[in-house]
């Protein structure tokens, strides 16, 4: 008997995840538009904790510049942005807030995780980090890296662009249940 | 030398003490030339407190534990206090520990020394040692409703534990604290804000604009270093060394190889020292860029930032020549260095420096007569030498608070002493001290790497010593032997002799300390990292209490805390 | 006695000892050598145990060299240095690079030898001698002809211990090579000591090649159940289960070689061997309990007034610890009342034999135990008063702790047929089989712990008391018969776990913990 490990994915199966896939499509030309409109004026909201954090202040910097994709604006009012970038190792102290953070975000909101840690605690197999933020809160695209180089961290906003472009299912945000051990902020 | 200041010091306590209590007192030099006093736990605040009133000893670098668990021979008790004072008079240091039981309490010396504080917090944290009069003892770095004592040697690595919630507002207890008829705000910032560099979380009541009480929260950032250090075989740890500085990584793999190789007693050859001065100063000069940028950034000033980074990326592509990596390096192993540099390596990193200079210049010119600049940073956070001493300051916080101490000059290693360079020393230690004992920090750097580059010694870019060093890989592939030494290396790994150390770097941030307690495997026994913003941040909550808020930002930016070393 | 000084301390030992004899085993310093092994008679053809005598202007070999009165010896002298380097030099000469093919890595004597005495590099130029690789020496030895150092403890150990002959040394020179003779492979049934012996990786188990990297595994001490000799034993494990089996020296017991069945005895403890939960039917259905819950049931039934008695039978085996049968065997004398407590024999006509070396025809390693315990609570009883009993229906209950090995019960077939007559049988067992789980009736399975998973005493057939101790737990919630019989009586008993859980945790490289230099 295998553990299951709580992510809050779907749970489906990869071929369920094929078949779900083969049905999308924009039915009107507004919602291309809009989804164009998105995916060129994603506003990131980088939650850097650790040195992904810094790796991404280089991705802001000029020679990468992240802003020539729209990401001009960077915000960190979670009120404000529209893709949360969590960038740097979550610990177990920080996943409520980091919860917290998401909940606070407004439809509709895309979660990219830079980095080893955050995809999956890295090489942090540890005590007080979390495994992974795909324990506690949907995930669009990970990005791999020890910290990934800017041009991974990009390639990954523009997988995104695509996912948006192409309104790809989201079943792991659609299925997404709150995990059950952190206390809703009252 | 050291056998002398020894001798001297028994001479004096034995003085100090009555005769039974001083027969119980153990003093020794161990095999790398550290002098260790070993004394029972009832006696260690009288002993501290003659080492400072007698002003032998000013400094408290570091308090730590050690569980000896499953290492039991020839001692009587579980744990071990550990206690590293150093003298900026003398230069002289002092290592002094205590035997603790489980379930026993020792005293704690915040009444001597106030910077113990988050010191004997860390140590309860992590081993579950209680220490008696301690003013608030709490976790520090795990979250508040973790159970045990991770450190603990029968406490698995892995074993997670999930935290529900984050904690509200709260101070420590003060006696002297009245809130009556006062009308406090609660303000809390962070962990997660754009000024609070991602990890650090400033709790505040603020009476108008200013600053009532305050108190900070650490460890959203405990990653579990020292944890992960003893389960990792030594050229293991070097990759996790490199996350706790994050922003000069080689300089902390360059502190924690220094320190292995001293317990082994290899010296790595003149070309290797010559490579780690370099990337040392290079870490350092890119240190100060995202301090001085962050904190420029915080307070408005977003060119700085993007100049800055120019340069940043400049050594990025210097890392990259040297071993594909941009920020987590891992240049160093134990033994010297990973790979040598590629051929023109050394010319293209004084192209570099002449870039640097200019972009030195260009920081001067936007920052240092910029009135805005000067009106938010002077007079801000000033701090007094003796105030910095007490709270265990080093670095170029120490530095702009007048003191003289720097480690390439004081206690230097590899070939500093021989190199042409000064140490700028501020006056107030205020954040606009700080910011120009950083520039001239980086122009003195800039000036090293100059004299080293130019005369790179010939040689070998590590030792060759067989049972430390990885074999080159065209012996691995080409003879059995060198595939026999590489795979007893990697399955056994490498073995430094039973013993302990504490070996200390000149880092961007102050002096950054690793204490090894090794018991002759392949994996470190002990591995505890003094990182130089702890002691820093100590202080901060006392430097912003009646301060205006705008200033709490201008002075955190300036003690360029960094989370990895911060909490490890 | 003699009196000489090795490296500088003062010894005394008995005249005929040899000097590698005295080095090794009574001051315990460190020396080269390959072919010299304290079981086997010496051979001198490594030429690495070289030690300078004082007086002797010639370096001479310590395992062939007996040691006089006032002999003053030293081994780390430059000259004995640079003779076992250049030694350990030939020895690698046409060595072929396969430890990273190689299972004898993290075992290898050439390894740990080249980091303790040789450390040099290596000056070689030409290329290597090319010989068989993968040879198929028997049913259970893979032979590797260029990993091969030639020291000969193989043959040797054929020649005298085993004194089957079937190994020898071919050609000549440096084209020689270890094989056997035409139609006769290495299959006697010590033939994996060789493997235990060798020095490198050139004599390979079949059963262990590719499983496991060594440093992933840890070992822990106990005794072999394979047969009533009671060979002391080390076992291999990790998170993942058992790998082998390999001897441990024991003076009295089983000296330093153990048989090939014995290498067997890890396989029934994995987990895909085993019963792992408890299997009762009620009512023509079954179902799956946790084992204390199917324990206490069983007990409460065993108790009740209408059940105890005469009509109760217990069937054990040689297979148990001494704590085990007294607690079981009080249990069901006392408690239930029965003392129709019957010793399930697997094998009567081959009980007394004996190789010669050694195997034993009593499969059971603790036959003896089980008798001197049977005798001590005054129980005589014969098999047929069981078949007689459960036929007219005087023995209604049938209780038995079943085999753990059950590889050597041939008859196992055959007697669930019979006992499955009992109108409700119990059968307490650490593996689980099919015949088991196709009985239909009132049927309750229950697993128990191996050997490995418990602390006992077993009584080998010479009478002599060996203790194992708990190493680790493969079935959670197994149980040990003692644990079951306090289950029976009612008691809520928590089942003693390991520290070490296999299945729980990560393999870790255990090499790095060990201490000393490399």
């Amino acid at each position: 008997m295998s553990q299951a490990v709580e992510t809050s994915n779907s749970g489906m199966s990869g071929k369920e995840l094929v078949e779900a896939s083969r049905s999308f499509a924009f039915t009107t030309k507004l919602e291309a538009i809009l989804a164009w409109g998105r995916k060129n004026s994603l506003w990131p909201m980088p939650y850097g904790t650790a040195c992904c954090g810094i790796e991404f202040m280089s991705v802001m910097g000029p020679k990468y510049d992240i802003a020539r994709f729209g990401a001009e604006v960077v915000r960190f009012s979670p009120r404000q942005a529209d893709l949360l970038i969590v960038a740097g190792t979550i610990t177990e102290k920080m996943a409520p807030i980091l919860l917290h953070i998401y909940e606070q975000m407004l439809e509709p909101k895309f979660v990219i995780s830079m980095g080893a840690c955050a995809s999956s605690g890295g090489f942090y197999r540890a005590y007080h980090v979390l495994q992974g933020i795909d324990r506690i809160i949907p995930v669009d695209v990970f990005v791999p890296g020890c910290p990934p180089a800017p041009e991974a961290v990009m390639d990954g906003v523009m997988v995104l662009q695509r996912m948006i472009a192409e309104n790809h299912p989201r079943p792991w945000v659609k299925n997404w249940k709150r995990p059950a051990w952190i206390k809703p902020v009252g | 030398m050291s056998m002398q200041n020894l001798e001297n010091l028994k001479a004096e306590l034995s003085s100090f003490v009555s005769k039974e209590r001083f027969d119980s007192f153990k003093f020794y030099v161990t095999p790398v030339g550290d002098d260790v006093l070993e004394v029972p736990k009832e006696d260690i605040v009288p002993v501290v407190r003659f080492l400072r009133e007698s002003g032998k000893f000013d400094f408290l670098m570091d308090v730590c534990g050690a569980d000896y668990l499953n290492n039991m021979q020839g001692r009587q008790k579980r744990f071990d206090v550990v206690y590293h004072f150093f003298s900026s008079r003398t230069y002289q240091r002092l290592r002094v520990k205590a035997q603790v039981g489980e379930n026993e309490r020792i005293d704690s010396i915040t009444s001597v020394w106030k910077c113990a504080n988050w010191f004997e917090r860390e140590t309860y944290d992590m081993f579950g040692i209680e220490f008696a009069n301690h003013p608030y003892l709490t976790r520090l770095l795990c979250h508040h409703e973790f159970v045990g004592h991770p450190l603990r040697k029968d406490y698995v690595a892995d074993q997670q534990q999930h935290c529900s919630s984050a904690l509200p507002l709260h101070f420590p207890p003060d006696p002297n604290w009245n809130p009556e008829g006062r009308s406090l705000v609660p303000l809390n910032i962070g962990p997660s804000h754009p000024a609070t560099h991602g990890t650090l979380r400033i709790m505040a009541e603020i009476e108008g604009e200013t600053i009532a009480r305050a108190n900070v929260e650490l460890g959203y950032l405990h990653r579990c270093f020292e944890k992960m250090a003893e389960t990792h075989p030594y050229n293991q740890v070097i990759p996790y060394t490199d996350r706790l500085n994050y922003c000069s990584a080689p300089m902390n793999n360059i502190g924690y190889c220094k320190t292995v190789e001293r317990l082994l007693g290899v010296e790595i050859p003149p070309k290797a020292q010559a490579m780690r001065i370099i990337l040392a100063e290079l870490s350092r000069i890119i240190d100060h860029f995202v301090c001085i940028g962050a904190n420029a950034v915080d307070l408005g000033a977003l060119s700085t930032f993007f100049y800055l980074f120019t340069y940043r990326e400049m050594v990025y592509s210097l890392f990259e020549k040297l071993c594909g990596a941009r920020l987590t390096v891992s240049l160093t192993r134990v033994g010297g260095m990973a790979q040598d540099a590629p051929p023109g390596w050394f010319d293209e990193v004084l192209e570099v420096c002449k870039k640097i200079r200019a972009g030195i210049d260009d920081l001067e010119r936007l920052l240092s007569g910029n009135k805005i600049w000067i009106q938010r940073t002077q007079g801000v956070g000033a701090i007094s030498a003796e105030d910095a001493i007490a709270w265990g300051y080093t670095g170029p916080c120490l530095r702009a608070a007048g003191v003289n101490l720097d480690l390439r000059k004081v206690q230097p290693y590899y070939f500093y002493d021989q190199l042409d360079f000064d140490v700028p020393i501020g006056s107030t230690g205020d954040v606009y001290d700080r910011y120009l004992v950083r520039v001239a920090e980086m122009r003195e750097s800039l000036k090293i790497i100059e004299q080293v580059a130019k005369n790179v010694p010939e040689g070998d870019y590590t030792v060759r010593d067989k049972g430390v060093v990885l074999p080159e890989k065209k012996d691995v592939y080409g003879n059995i032997e060198g595939l026999m030494n590489h795979f007893m290396l990697i399955i056994k790994g490498l073995r430094p002799p039973v013993g302990e150390i504490y070996d200390v770097t000149e880092a961007a941030n102050g002096e950054l300390g690793f204490y090894l307690v090794s018991d002759g495997s392949g994996r470190p026994y002990r591995l505890h990292v003094r990182p130089p913003c702890f002691a820093i941040y100590q202080s901060f909550p006392e430097q912003i209490t009646g301060g205006l808020v705008a200033d709490v930002i201008a002075i955190l930016g300036s003690m360029n805390l960094i989370g990895g070393e911060l909490d490890r | 006695m003699l009196q000489c000084t090795i490296n500088g301390k003062e010894l005394e030992v008995k005249p005929g000892t040899t000097i590698i004899e005295a080095m090794k085993l009574i001051a315990h310093e460190d020396i080269a050598h390959y072919c010299w092994h304290p079981g086997l008679p010496v051979a001198g053809v490594c030429r690495l145990c070289v030690v300078e005598i004082e007086g002797n202007p010639r370096l001479q070999i310590a395992c062939n060299t007996q040691i006089t009165d006032g002999m003053k010896i030293t081994n780390q002298s430059e000259k004995v240095k640079e003779a076992v380097k250049w030694g350990l030099d030939f020895h690698l000469i046409n060595h072929p690079l396969d430890c990273p093919i190689c299972d004898q890595a993290g075992e290898c004597e050439l390894q740990n030898q080249y980091m303790k005495f040789g450390k040099y590099d290596s000056e070689m130029a030409e290329p290597k001698v090319k010989k068989h690789k993968v040879v198929d020496l028997g049913p259970r030895v893979v032979l590797d002809s260029e990993r091969c150092i030639l020291c000969s403890r193989c043959v040797r150990f054929t020649d005298e211990v085993t004194k089957t002959h079937e190994l020898g040394i071919f050609n000549r020179g440096d084209r020689s090579e270890i094989g056997t003779f035409n139609g006769r492979p290495l299959d006697n049934k010590y033939s994996l000591n060789t493997v235990d012996i060798c020095p490198v990786g050139a004599l390979t188990s079949k059963d262990f090649r590719f499983r496991q990297r060594v440093w992933f595994l840890k070992e822990h001490q106990t005794i072999c159940t394979g047969c009533s000799t009671g060979c002391n034993v080390k076992v291999s494990y990790n998170k993942e289960g058992l790998f082998r089996v390999k001897p441990v020296y024991n003076e009295q017991v089983n000296g330093y070689w153990m048989c090939d069945e014995g290498r067997d005895v890890y396989k029934y403890v994995n987990k895909p061997a085993r019963l792992l939960d408890a299997w009762m039917t009620t009512a023509g259905r079954g179902e799956w309990l946790h084992p204390l819950t199917a324990a206490k049931k069983v007990g409460e039934f065993l108790r009740a007034p209408e059940n105890k008695g005469k009509s109760v039978a217990l069937v054990l085996t040689g297979q148990h610890t001494l704590e085990e049968y007294e607690a079981l065997i009080s249990f069901f004398k006392n408690e239930v009342g029965t003392d129709r407590i019957f010793h399930w024999v697997n094998n009567p006509e081959s009980m007394n034999d004996f190789d010669g070396l050694l195997i034993r025809g009593d499969k059971n390693p603790n036959t003896k135990g089980l008798l001197e315990t049977l005798e001590r609570h005054g129980i005589k009883t014969e098999w047929k008063e069981l078949i007689d009993g459960l036929s007219t229906g005087a023995i209604r209950t049938v209780v038995v702790a079943g085999p753990e090995n059950q590889a050597v019960y041939p008859d196992f077939k055959a007697k669930v047929l019979e006992l499955s007559k009992a109108q409700k049988l119990v059968w307490l067992t650490a593996c689980k089989n099919e015949e088991l789980e196709r009985l239909q009736g009132d049927v309750t399975l229950i697993p128990l712990k191996t050997y490995i998973e418990k602390d006992g005493t077993f009584v080998n057939y010479a009478g002599l008391r060996q203790t194992v101790k708990k190493g680790l737990t493969v079935v959670a919630n197994a149980m040990s018969l003692v644990e079951v019989a306090e289950a029976f009586k009612g008691v809520d008993v928590r089942p003693e776990e390991a520290p070490f859980k296999v299945g729980v945790g990560r393999v870790n490289n255990e090499a790095t913990l060990q201490r000393g230099s490399l």
